[in-house]
């Protein structure tokens, strides 16, 4: 409160031709309410389930308007179109300011976007953007180097208060000058030291200053909700995960490996396979597997993504290995004696678990959750016929290569076997000495 | 196949539709016109129109030392009438081409200084100051403002080298006010209230262009009387500042002293419409509170909610111990909370209301012991620091 002393009278006589129109006219509105009286503060919200990164970010409207002009039309108030109208430049400034990355290597996670809309918070001191980004961190890590440098260069004052969920709920406070804070997650808390040195860039590790000695108030956030997710994107994380997951792929190999052969009537063994006769012959079983294996993971990845069953990975992950052990078994010891279809189906189930793991990580919107869910689906048959297409059109060519029935197939279905056992050995002994 | 394909889809179908009907959660917001206002900016059109042609002109040429401080004060002066720190942020964002550390024109340096202060970074303002007036030594409001700094952490002795040297640079009004001050927090009241008084009647105060160095004046000596346990004449002088044109420091120390005086119901037509800073919505909660006004509830919800909102910042308790201690004490009754509060204000500032948010929080201690304690504790600091005030225990 001082502040009066200092400046009255003096400021007035030495500098008196630097008051502007813009302080007299403000002075002049004492009655209007002002709505905002604490410094200017955004709030980022960092969840990390194995390699995916989400980020909840809020800053508020009326920093924007310190950075990009938000009121077009210049009345003194932000609409919902005139934001909109800036949702590019609002997100292409948020994402350029901000840098997340992992491990020792400090190698960058890429964060982009997990919304079509914007979406709003009201909280204390105004309304707030609320911008939802997702990515893929490289590499299993359990610190984070975030370097900050939103409002950077108009509000040196600004703060990123950052959360790390599971691993604090305290936030650090970051400075915006783009420096690496290192976050490190302790089994209890959240705790931040510097980084080793050999780790850094040239800009030096901040150490963020935290020492709040105040009994002071719980903050008070108000409850987030996620925002609805871009469409495209949840289809193209269905997709990509398929693609990406080599079990699915090496499952679906595996199905289709047999497919373009079939046994003499009478005969067993492998002596027995012949080729199809034409393409059509192996399509249509191909189709009733697939259809088999699609109707049963959607069930169950709904039912695991509803919150209605839930199976712990621990069991659906080496269960997802043995499956394709037994699939490539059955390739050469028909062990499921005919029934491909009803077993299809059962692994079907335990790879739908699988990929509701994946969903969960994405944390999904609770309400449009089975809309969200649906367009998953989509996205994982889509990524099904981009690996069962083409393995189709190398192997109806293929059927008619002497050692295809004899020799490739089997070797094939071994080795997949093989790496299946592997996949088993460390998931159930959580080890890690598989490449994939 | 088409068959099992269909039947999925209905499934699926009759599940979205059972979880809409179970989840009715809550959107976050978003509006359903394109004409909803989501944010209303703070300050009249002209004026933000004036602040944008600043900012576009320091866009243009970020490097004139001129334009940055003025665009700076511009933003402190919106910062001070508003009570928005945002404003204050923005005002070091104004100076952001000479960086901390780097060398610096004077001017922007103690513009620096200035807003650091306003931050209650008080030892950073400090070094700025002195940094700038060993280049320029006859700055006068490097010193005016050194001067300020050094009182607000009780380092009275080097307040009065400040305003010495304001002195000798020939700033004989703010010199002697400067030193009258001082005096009177060491309790030398009669000797402060003369010199003010002399200050007072000069002619060039007289004139329209003194009207604010009057005001300040007025207020020194108001807040002299008020030390001294003079309520009267305290009474006189607030009245004289604040007949002198509205100030949001001098309408809420008159509302402190009125709320001393038990007049809590002046206070609220004293704020009636004053902006809320948080400073003025404190007066008001306090005397709400006392007069059980319909409106005192949401007041201090709304303070609440603000100094919760401040809290998540580790600055936050350097900026706003003065206030949430008040808070504690005087709205929410927690005495025990405030004490430690009050404590840990009077690490950073050490100005009266300071002093007497602590020793109330001490009086009202529910354990006599612990409250005996804490006063021996503030006249044993106040006796270090060679302040007295008559309200106070020595």
């Amino acid at each position: 409160m001082q502040d009066f002393r200092t400046e009255t009278g003096l400021t007035a006589r030495l500098l008196g031709h630097c008051v502007s129109v813009f302080m007299v006219l403000a002075g002049l509105l004492m009655a209007l309410p002002a709505q905002a009286h604490k410094a200017s503060d955004a709030y980022l919200q960092l969840q990390q389930e194995g390699q995916l990164l989400s980020v909840r970010w809020e800053v508020a409207l009326r920093d924007l308007q310190s950075l990009l002009p938000l009121d077009a039309n210049d009345d003194g108030r932000i609409t919902w179109g005139e934001l909109k109208a800036r949702q590019t430049e609002i997100e292409g400034y948020m994402l350029s300011h901000l840098r997340v990355q992992v491990g020792a290597k400090s190698l960058p996670c890429v964060l982009r976007p997990a919304q079509t809309k914007p979406a709003l918070e009201r909280r204390a001191d105004g309304t707030y953007y609320a911008l939802r980004l997702s990515g893929a961190c490289p590499g299993r890590t359990s610190s984070l180097q975030v370097s900050y440098r939103f409002m950077q260069e108009v509000d040196p004052t600004h703060r990123g208060l950052l959360v790390w969920k599971g691993a604090s709920d305290a936030p650090v406070a970051l400075v915006p000058d783009g420096r690496a804070v290192m976050l490190v997650r302790a089994p209890q808390a959240l705790s931040m030291m510097d980084a080793p040195a050999q780790s850094l860039v040239s800009s030096g590790v901040h150490r963020a200053s935290y020492t709040l000695e105040l009994p002071a108030p719980v903050a008070s956030v108000e409850p987030v909700e996620p925002v609805q997710a871009n469409a495209w994107q949840l289809v193209s994380d269905g997709i990509h995960h398929i693609v990406i997951g080599a079990d699915h792929v090496l499952f679906l190999i595996c199905l289709l490996l047999p497919a373009v052969l079939m046994r003499r009537a009478g005969a067993t063994g492998l002596s027995a396979l012949e080729p199809v006769p034409h393409a059509r012959a192996a399509i249509m079983p191909v189709l009733g597997t697939i259809t088999m294996f699609t109707v049963a993971h959607s069930i169950t990845l709904t039912l695991a993504g509803l919150g209605w069953v839930n199976l712990s990975p621990r069991i659906v992950e080496p269960g997802i290995a043995l499956t394709i052990a037994l699939a490539a078994i059955d390739n050469v010891w028909p062990i499921f004696k005919g029934r491909r279809h009803l077993f299809t189906f059962l692994f079907g189930l335990v790879h739908g678990f699988g990929f509701a793991g994946v969903l969960s990580e994405l944390s999904l919107p609770p309400s449009g959750f089975v809309w969200a869910l649906l367009q998953f689906n989509v996205g994982v048959e889509l990524g099904q016929m981009l690996i069962v297409v083409p393995a189709m059109a190398v192997l109806l060519p293929l059927r008619h290569w002497q050692a295809y029935p004899r020799q490739f197939m089997p070797a094939a279905s071994m080795v997949a076997l093989a790496v299946a056992a592997g996949w088993w050995v460390e998931r159930v002994f959580d080890l890690g000495f598989m490449p994939v | 196949m088409r068959h099992r394909f269909s039947s999925l889809r209905g499934f699926v179908m009759a599940m979205t539709l059972a979880s809409l009907t179970l989840t009715g959660h809550a959107e976050p917001w978003q509006p359903a016109s394109d004409q909803e206002v989501v944010e209303t900016l703070p300050s009249q059109t002209s004026a933000r129109k004036e602040e944008a042609r600043w900012r576009q002109a320091l866009a243009k040429s970020p490097n004139d030392a001129i334009l940055a401080v003025a665009t700076a004060r511009n933003y402190l002066g919106l910062a001070r009438d508003q009570g928005d720190a945002r404003y204050a942020g923005l005002a070091l964002g104004a100076l952001a081409a000479w960086p901390l550390g780097r060398s610096a024109p004077t001017e922007v340096v103690v513009m620096r200084a200035t807003v650091s202060q306003y931050l209650h970074d008080f030892d950073g303002a400090a070094s700025l100051l002195q940094q700038a007036l060993t280049l320029s030594p006859d700055h006068a409001q490097a010193w005016l403002t050194l001067a300020t700094v050094r009182r607000v952490q009780a380092r009275l002795a080097d307040s009065d080298a400040a305003c010495i040297e304001l002195l000798r640079i020939g700033q004989e009004v703010h010199g002697r006010a400067c030193l009258a001050e001082n005096q009177s927090l060491r309790g030398n009241h009669d000797q402060a209230r003369q010199s003010l008084v002399r200050l007072l009647a000069r002619p060039e105060l007289r004139a329209a262009s003194g009207l604010a160095q009057q005001q300040w004046l007025l207020t020194t000596l108001a807040e002299l009387e008020d030390r001294a346990g003079q309520g009267k004449a305290a009474d006189k002088a607030w009245q004289q500042a604040l007949s002198l044109g509205v100030h949001p420091y001098v309408q809420t120390a008159f509302a402190d002293h009125l709320l001393q005086q038990g007049r809590p119901q002046e206070v609220l037509a004293l704020l009636k419409d004053a902006p809320l800073t948080d400073a003025v919505l404190l007066r008001l909660c306090v005397a709400g509170r006392r007069l059980q006004d319909a409106r005192a509830a949401a007041w201090t919800q709304e303070m609440q909610q603000r100094l919760s909102a401040s809290a998540s910042r580790p600055e936050s308790g350097q900026v706003h111990a003065r206030e949430q201690a008040r808070f504690a004490l005087e709205v929410l009754q927690q005495p025990q909370q405030a004490l430690g509060l009050a404590r840990l204000n009077l690490k950073f500032q050490r100005e009266t209301p300071d002093l007497l948010v602590f020793a109330q929080a001490a009086a009202a201690q529910p354990r006599a012991d612990l409250g005996q304690a804490a006063q021996r504790e503030l006249a044993q600091s106040m006796r270090t620091w060679g302040m007295q005030d008559a309200r106070l225990p020595n």
